[in-house]
């Protein structure tokens, strides 16, 4: 657990947020604060899906669906029904992880994680085939635009507003997801349930043999996890105001997000989020080097699986452990 | 480094930044223009063109060669950033420009309608004229018209969609009526890119012909930079349409679905839309490529001596031939170039009344905008003229007052 969570993970937590808190009050333009705010959005998005890929150790790759069916369903009910996009997340949430826990079924009947992942990744395919031919409700790849922002919100006489331009209030948003969902995944992977899931990750046959019903565990983890990718997905619709299959549903999200948590640190709680805010900000401050901006940012991913194997959450363990490794090394004869 | 030189640079270095913070006068007053388009992914290619394109008209303004409405022209900064086809990407970007450049127009998208209709957002919200480029989806005029008051800062500096698909359909109502080619059984098939633009233009096409009573064959799309057509092909072989119409953004798509195309000896006739503006198309596949119909020469080095003029011009400043997209680029710059000059101020409201004004003759034809705050196309505007591969070069075969040669 502690290598998952490491020591005080309520504590980071806590720092995070208040962290978070300051950031209204400091001088900080609307860039930086789109740049915080698409931060926030893949970090849940991220830590959703090591929720499966990482803690539960299923090596799913088609989690970018569920962002994409959240995203949808969100921006058409919202779009074609007028209902307030506050309420419509949450059946974006809903649906992906229906959706999840639909292909979760099939996949609890595959033992091999390669095929795992052949069947995860060729589910994404299919959600973005769905989305980009049913062009007479979601435009296809033609984009998918008015989709409403966030209702506005008084708080003390203020009118706080969302969407594109308006970029406290989405920031303020996604930081109160983003806190809100972690609380919440700490909470209940520090439970039994996270210790579940890690005895389903290291020994399946011996959590099976101590009373562990896997089908049922497995099914709560994906459609927790698919909620969690699907309620980003619907908040970054209700954000960028426009959708497109390949842009939500297409490769390039699920290499991003893939990256990020390897980066990160796969399994490790914290560790999706050190790399969602690493390649995000990264892909940014490299604007600085034009044409090389690409070329250096897939090399910074080498160089750090490289020199952090684990992942940037696991490079603290390895540091702490070096006095007690010397000190537990005998001392010679003389 | 010697023991005087160091304190001469720092001197220099202060001498520097005290001259830098002295006011501009008014006759040297600078507007930064940013633009935001696709310098990475698979549209890259396309994306360096729209920078060349961009930069030059810079240049030109700035050194004395431009043309100006008054006798007090600004300076002009100009930066560019990337979106790698995506609009979150773009939106950070845009913004980017917005606040650390303080830009006071935006050229974006230069290409992808998708992402435009995401930056048209920021026109309302940051108080910023935005004029993009190459984008053609009608989706875009219909934002616009759903509300002009809020996108009154947004203006399209390209046709829309329906120029293509009217250009597609009369070019073939005049070859069908002056026995060029047969209808056969009204069959028309489509092999398109699945991006807003292969899409955007593969419907109004369908829409035109269906209204003559024809049928759609087939709609078939795949992802960009796709190079094997073989499944397509099979399946359009099954259909046997009288007309294939095919769009791609990615020459190399072109050059292999053209190239598949004659390996395959389908009974058809091919209509190619934007791939064949790339040098690349003819320079490899000249030898299949004979007799294949396309749209639209707008831009023709071969054929218009202006073009050529043009073309010079952006070899011997970068290496490579100017393009349909560099040229086009470079009259968006002018257009925003133009405006900023006549307004006399950075004031947006006057900047988009000025661009609204615009009537100007360019490198690709004459620049107007519509009700729709979109450039018109036609005769009368920027032409859609459709080009027939013939001997290994272009030339126009319609419509018949700009022709060049007659269809074979």
């Amino acid at each position: 657990m502690l290598d998952v969570f490491g020591r005080r993970p309520y504590l980071v937590l806590l720092v995070l947020a208040l962290l978070l808190l300051a950031v209204p009050f400091l001088p900080l333009d609307d860039y930086i604060l789109h740049i915080l705010t698409l931060f926030l959005i893949f970090a849940v998005f991220a830590t959703g899906w090591n929720l499966t890929l990482g803690i539960l150790g299923l090596k799913t790759l088609g989690h970018h669906a569920f962002f994409a069916i959240g995203a949808y369903a969100s921006a058409l009910v919202s779009h074609y029904f007028g209902v307030s996009p506050w309420l419509t997340v949450w059946i974006g949430a809903i649906a992906a992880s229906i959706a999840g826990i639909v292909i979760g079924f099939p996949i609890l009947r595959i033992r091999s994680m390669p095929h795992v992942a052949i069947v995860t990744l060729a589910f994404a395919e299919i959600v973005r085939l769905v989305f980009s031919n049913l062009k007479e409700i979601t435009r296809g790849e033609l984009g998918f635009w008015g989709i409403p922002p966030f209702n506005p919100i008084e708080i003390g006489g203020t009118t706080i507003r969302f969407g594109l331009g308006n970029s406290f209030g989405s920031f303020a948003v996604a930081a109160v997801m983003f806190v809100a969902i972690h609380l919440l995944l700490l909470v209940l992977l520090r439970s039994r349930a996270g210790l579940t899931f890690l005895a389903i990750r290291d020994a399946e046959a011996a959590a099976e043999s101590l009373g562990v019903r896997l089908a049922a565990w497995k099914l709560f983890a994906f459609g927790i996890s698919a909620a969690v990718v699907g309620l980003s997905g619907a908040v970054y619709a209700h954000y960028v105001l426009i959708l497109t299959p390949s842009s939500v549903a297409g490769p390039e999200m699920l290499i991003s997000l893939l990256a990020m948590i390897i980066v990160g640190g796969v399994g490790r709680f914290f560790g999706p989020l050190y790399g969602a805010l690493l390649l995000t900000v990264t892909s940014e401050l490299l604007r600085d080097f034009g044409d090389y901006r690409m070329l250096l940012y897939g090399a910074l991913i080498i160089v750090f699986v490289f020199a952090a194997p684990a992942g940037i959450a696991g490079l603290k363990p390895s540091l702490r452990r070096k006095p007690h490794q010397a000190a537990s090394e005998p001392a010679e004869a003389v | 480094m010697s023991r005087l030189s160091f304190p001469a640079l720092l001197s220099a270095a202060i001498l520097g930044t005290a001259l830098s913070s002295l006011p501009v006068s008014a006759a040297e007053r600078e507007v930064t223009i940013g633009a935001v388009g696709p310098l990475t992914g698979p549209a890259a290619n396309t994306g360096k063109d729209h920078r060349q394109g961009l930069e030059l008209a810079v240049k030109d303004w700035n050194e004395g060669r431009g043309d100006y409405v008054t006798q007090d022209p600004p300076k002009i900064k100009f930066v560019m950033e990337d979106t790698s086809g995506k609009p979150e990407v773009a939106i950070s970007a845009a913004q980017r420009l917005i606040t650390r450049e303080q830009i006071k127009l935006l050229i974006g998208d230069t290409l992808h309608s998708h992402v435009t209709l995401a930056l048209m957002e920021l026109a309302p919200q940051y108080n910023l004229p935005i004029l993009s480029a190459e984008p053609v989806s009608s989706a875009i005029a219909d934002k616009v018209s759903s509300d002009p008051e809020r996108y009154q800062l947004y203006w399209k500096g390209n046709w829309n969609s329906s120029g293509y698909g009217t250009a597609v359909h009369d070019f073939y109502q005049w070859a069908f009526a002056n026995k060029t080619l047969d209808p056969g059984n009204k069959k028309i098939a489509f092999v398109v890119e699945d991006t807003d633009y292969g899409l955007a233009n593969s419907q109004k096409i369908a829409e035109l012909f269906k209204a003559d009573g024809w049928t759609v064959a087939a709609t078939e799309t795949v992802p960009p930079s796709t190079t094997d057509f073989y499944p397509q092909l099979s399946k359009l072989r099954e259909a046997d349409p009288d007309v294939v119409v095919s769009v791609f953004t990615v020459a190399n798509s072109g050059i292999a679905f053209v190239r598949q195309l004659k390996e395959q000896a389908l009974e058809t006739s091919h209509l190619a839309i934007y791939y064949p503006t790339k040098p690349e198309f003819l320079q490899q596949a000249a030898d299949v490529a004979e007799g294949t119909y396309w749209a639209a020469l707008t831009f023709s080095s071969e054929l218009n001596e202006a073009h050529k003029a043009f073309s010079d011009r952006v070899e011997a400043e970068y290496g490579n031939p100017g393009t349909y997209s560099t040229a086009h680029a470079y009259c968006t710059m002018e257009i925003a170039l133009r405006a900023l000059d006549a307004a006399g101020s950075t004031d947006p409201k006057a900047i988009a009344d000025q661009i609204k004004n615009t009537d100007y003759d360019c490198v690709v034809g004459r620049f107007k905008f519509g009700e729709d705050h979109a450039v018109q196309s036609g005769p009368d505007f920027i032409p859609v003229p459709v080009a027939q591969v013939q001997g290994g070069k272009n030339q126009i075969i319609w419509p018949e007052n700009v022709a060049t040669a007659k269809p074979q």
